[in-house]
């Protein structure tokens, strides 16, 4: 409970989102971590109550953990079950560095710029 | 028939693979083994053995076995590889091409060389002997089928399951992952998901993460499992040793809450067991049946297929870079030459096309032949680069070469190859190669030094040589340089002499006397070795070059080495060319190699010179050369053409344009006339010359030289064109 107080505080608004046509495309700054994932979730499932496609762009994200990780998992699965279709798209450097690190690309299953190391 | 087929291509594969074998071992005995290197090693043998066992070509195989062990041990790093070793691999490289050309030649009953065959075997023993004992030993231990384990020495397997207070308490498993990454390197990672919850149901603050890894790590058990210190106490960690017993990773199977197929599989992908031993966990458990591998994921998780295969994409691309060869398809030559004639017969019907249509005055018409010939431009120079290959392939020869005659003659020497993606027609790149070995072979004999001799004169005890290559103006250059003695003057002088190739009483120029090696019948060398001085030599090559319409030249000076440099026209096939006209003839030159085009005024004109801008530049009249009827109209152009260093005029009475000649050999006859390198179809169906620029180039300025030193006025030379001589030094 003491991490959400912090978040409240110092962080602005951390999702954004646009709607054109049937597309909702969902902007995500800053950090996906254990200090932010709570408010995420509740903002992203509110935005999930739509019958929209759902493009999460991930391209500002500049920091993301395990928590962010197993969010990002979440959301695909919760998609999965209401068969919206949800694609993450524009992975920042530091996304897809855990991506690669947790071998996770097949299980998230969107479309990468491979990282070639 | 399809037999034969295959077998052809079992052999091209071969002498590929044992080619890259060679070149591999090189570059290791160059620089320090790496594991890619070594690799390479092994898969040259175990591919060829494997092809070799499809024909039963059971002598390859027996063989190859053996390299193939031995390459397996170095792989392993059981033995590390030495100098002796990549000799004996080098000598096993060369008897394997034997065996490859017996199969070749369907001689493979018979051993081309049974003895040295014994020889390798006996020392490729030698190596694996100490080793085998050592599996002897490890074979004793009862479990079974664990000799049989692929992993190496370090290969650990740990599996972790996070307690669900984690993430919250600041363990994050990010943070223990990268810290074994530090320890190790980790050769594969299954992330288990499954029991994350979707995001409603998610407790964003929990911990629901669980790994598969295995690392590879030479770390002992203490400080893998310190890793973990501060996570023990609430997560589920296991930590399976290199070689663990087969029941360890049934108990490890048990003890995880997932389902023993998901944990067989994620084993099996990380290579700690193979699927022999996962097939007989799995029979223990008797749980449900096969299911293939990789399906699983598909069907476990929420993955579409075709994703599986972007995920695969990766490793894809990296083995791609290995593979390169799958790039490339190989055609038959002789297709290729078809292709390429029917091109040459293409331009020639588009060019009689296009006169056709200038002549009828229809605009659209025109438009449509200005759109042909374009394509047909188009069509000719990708058909011709389908011809050209790099000059790496003739290039890549000889390091080997050097290494073993450096060897012979205990000379130290270090080869240099630059510009091999210069590229050059096929055929010329297959006549290149006897020439070239015979330069090298030649400055590696005569031209570096020893060692001591090297230091002696202050240079380094190791000799340079360096091939290079490049394109200019028209031409491809290939230069072999050597930082050896140089050609020594008075040596070749006398020689000369006394070969009778020159008069006591000549002078001759620095330069004169360095070509007079390339004159036939002559030879330096104090004593005939085995690498050279047969006086066979440097007149051969430079026949060689000559039959490819190129030249070759030699700068040298003494006590610091030499530069052979060869020059080649690019293709010689089909080539742009510059028309002109003298009198009611038409003559191509190679575009190329024209600088420019001006009117000659009669001021401009002083004996055998023209003033081009204040610069002398020596010309010749093509009407006096191929004695043609005078000009009527008392216009006169020239065209300044550039070949090598020398520049030259050509003055004629009519410039035309461009135009793509198709080049026809000229026949037997010809085959002496100078001037003259070959003939082309016009149009209009009339066959207009090609001139050969070198030639003229080289003529233009004797006859300048001449007249120069004559005071008066030289006739010009009309029909036939002189000689020039055959070697250099008979002015």
């Amino acid at each position: 409970m003491l991490h959400q107080a912090i978040t409240t505080g110092c962080h602005p608004m951390p999702i954004t989102h646009k709607i054109q046509n049937d597309l909702c495309t969902i902007l995500i700054r800053g950090e996906i971590s254990i200090y932010t994932s709570k408010l995420m979730q509740e903002t992203l499932l509110e935005l999930l109550q739509s019958e929209h496609i759902i493009h999460i762009d991930l391209s500002e994200v500049n920091e993301i953990d395990s928590a962010g990780i197993q969010l990002l998992i979440s959301l695909k699965k919760y998609a999965h079950n209401k068969k919206t279709t949800l694609q993450f798209q524009e992975h920042s450097l530091c996304v897809l560095d855990v991506i690669d690190l947790y071998n996770i690309a097949a299980e998230l299953g969107d479309p990468l710029v491979l990282t070639q190391r | 028939m399809d037999l034969d087929s295959a077998r052809e291509a079992l052999i091209e594969e071969a002498r590929d693979l044992l080619n890259s074998m060679e070149s591999a071992l090189l570059t290791i005995e160059g620089s320090n083994a790496s594991s890619e290197e070594i690799d390479s090693l092994f898969r040259v043998a175990h591919t060829i053995k494997g092809s070799a066992a499809l024909f039963s070509l059971d002598h390859i195989v027996l063989f190859t076995h053996s390299m193939e062990s031995l390459l397996d041990l170095v792989r392993n790093n059981e033995i590390s590889i030495n100098e002796k070793m990549i000799s004996i691999l080098l000598d096993c490289k060369d008897y394997l091409s034997l065996l490859i050309n017996a199969v070749e030649n369907k001689t493979e009953n018979i051993d081309p060389d049974p003895e040295n065959r014994a020889t390798l075997l006996n020392l490729l023993d030698t190596f694996l002997i100490p080793t085998n004992q050592i599996q002897t030993i490890s074979s004793t231990d009862s479990i079974e089928k664990d000799e049989q384990k692929q992993a190496g020495d370090s290969h650990w397997h740990i599996s972790l399951r996070f307690n669900k207070n984690n993430l919250i308490n600041g363990m994050d498993p990010l943070e223990f992952i990268r810290y074994l990454c530090t320890l190790g390197k980790i050769s594969y990672i299954y992330t288990i998901t499954d029991n994350i919850p979707p995001l409603d149901n998610i407790n964003t603050e929990d911990c629901y993460l669980g790994f598969e890894i295995d690392l590879e790590s030479s770390k002992d058990k203490k400080t893998i499992e310190s890793a973990f210190d501060f996570i023990r106490k609430d997560s589920t960690i296991r930590i399976l040793p290199p070689h663990a017993k087969m029941q360890e990773y049934i108990d490890l199977i048990h003890s995880l809450p997932e389902p023993p197929q998901l944990l067989g599989e994620i084993i099996l992908k990380g290579g700690s067991i193979t699927p022999l031993e996962l097939e007989e966990i799995l029979h223990i458990q008797k749980t449900e049946p096969d299911r293939q591998l990789g399906s699983i994921f598909v069907e476990e998780n929420i993955v579409a297929a075709p994703v599986v295969a972007a995920a695969l994409q990766k490793q894809k691309q990296i083995e791609d870079k290995k593979n390169s060869e799958l790039k490339f398809i190989k055609v038959e030559a002789g297709k290729l030459d078809t292709l390429i004639n029917m091109v040459g017969e293409l331009v020639i019907a588009g060019a009689a096309a296009n006169l056709i249509s200038k002549k009828s005055n229809n605009p659209a018409m025109n438009e449509a032949c200005a759109n042909l010939s374009e394509l047909v431009e188009q069509i000719r120079n990708s058909a011709l680069n389908l011809r050209m290959v790099q000059i790496k392939e003739v290039f890549e020869r000889f390091p080997r070469v050097i290494r073993d005659t450096a060897k012979d003659l205990n000379k130290q020497i270090n080869l240099k190859l630059m510009g091999t993606e210069t590229e050059l027609d096929k055929s010329m790149i297959e006549k290149l190669s006897d020439p070239l070995m015979h330069i090298i072979r030649n400055a590696l004999d005569h031209g570096i030094e020893l060692p001591q001799d090297r230091i002696n004169k202050g240079k380094a005890a190791q000799g340079e040589i360096i091939l290079n290559a490049f394109h200019d103006s028209g031409s491809v250059v290939i230069e072999i340089s050597d930082d050896g003695a140089g050609l020594n003057k008075e040596r070749i002088l006398n020689k000369a002499i006394e070969k009778k190739l020159i008069n006591k009483e000549a002078i001759l120029s620095e330069h004169e006397i360095h070509q007079l090696i390339f004159a036939a019948g002559f030879s330096t060398a104090e004593t005939i070795t085995h690498l050279s001085g047969r006086g066979v030599g440097m007149d051969v090559v430079k026949r060689n070059i000559e039959q490819l319409r190129g030249e070759v030249e030699v700068l040298s000076e003494e006590d610091s080495g030499s530069i052979f440099s060869i020059r080649l026209p690019l293709t010689m096939a089909i080539i742009d060319g510059f028309q002109v006209m003298v009198a009611d003839s038409t003559f191509v030159i190679p575009l190329d190699l024209v600088l420019e085009c001006a009117e000659l005024t009669p001021d401009d004109e002083q004996h055998n010179f023209v003033n081009l801008r204040g610069k002398v530049l020596p010309f010749i009249r093509l009407r006096n050369l191929f004695d043609l009827p005078e000009n009527k109209s008392n216009k006169e152009n020239i065209v300044v053409i550039q070949y090598g260093q020398h520049r030259a005029g050509l003055v004629v009475d009519k410039l035309i344009g461009e135009f793509q000649a198709v080049i026809k050999p000229l026949g037997l006859l010809f085959k002496e006339l100078k001037g003259i390198s070959g003939s082309t179809i016009l149009g209009s169906g009339e066959v207009a010359l090609i001139l050969d620029v070198a030639q003229l180039v080289q003529f233009a300025h004797k006859k300048a030289d001449i007249s120069r030193n004559t005071t008066h006025k030289t006739p010009l030379l009309p029909l036939p064109i002189p000689t020039t001589s055959s070697s250099d030094g008979e002015q």
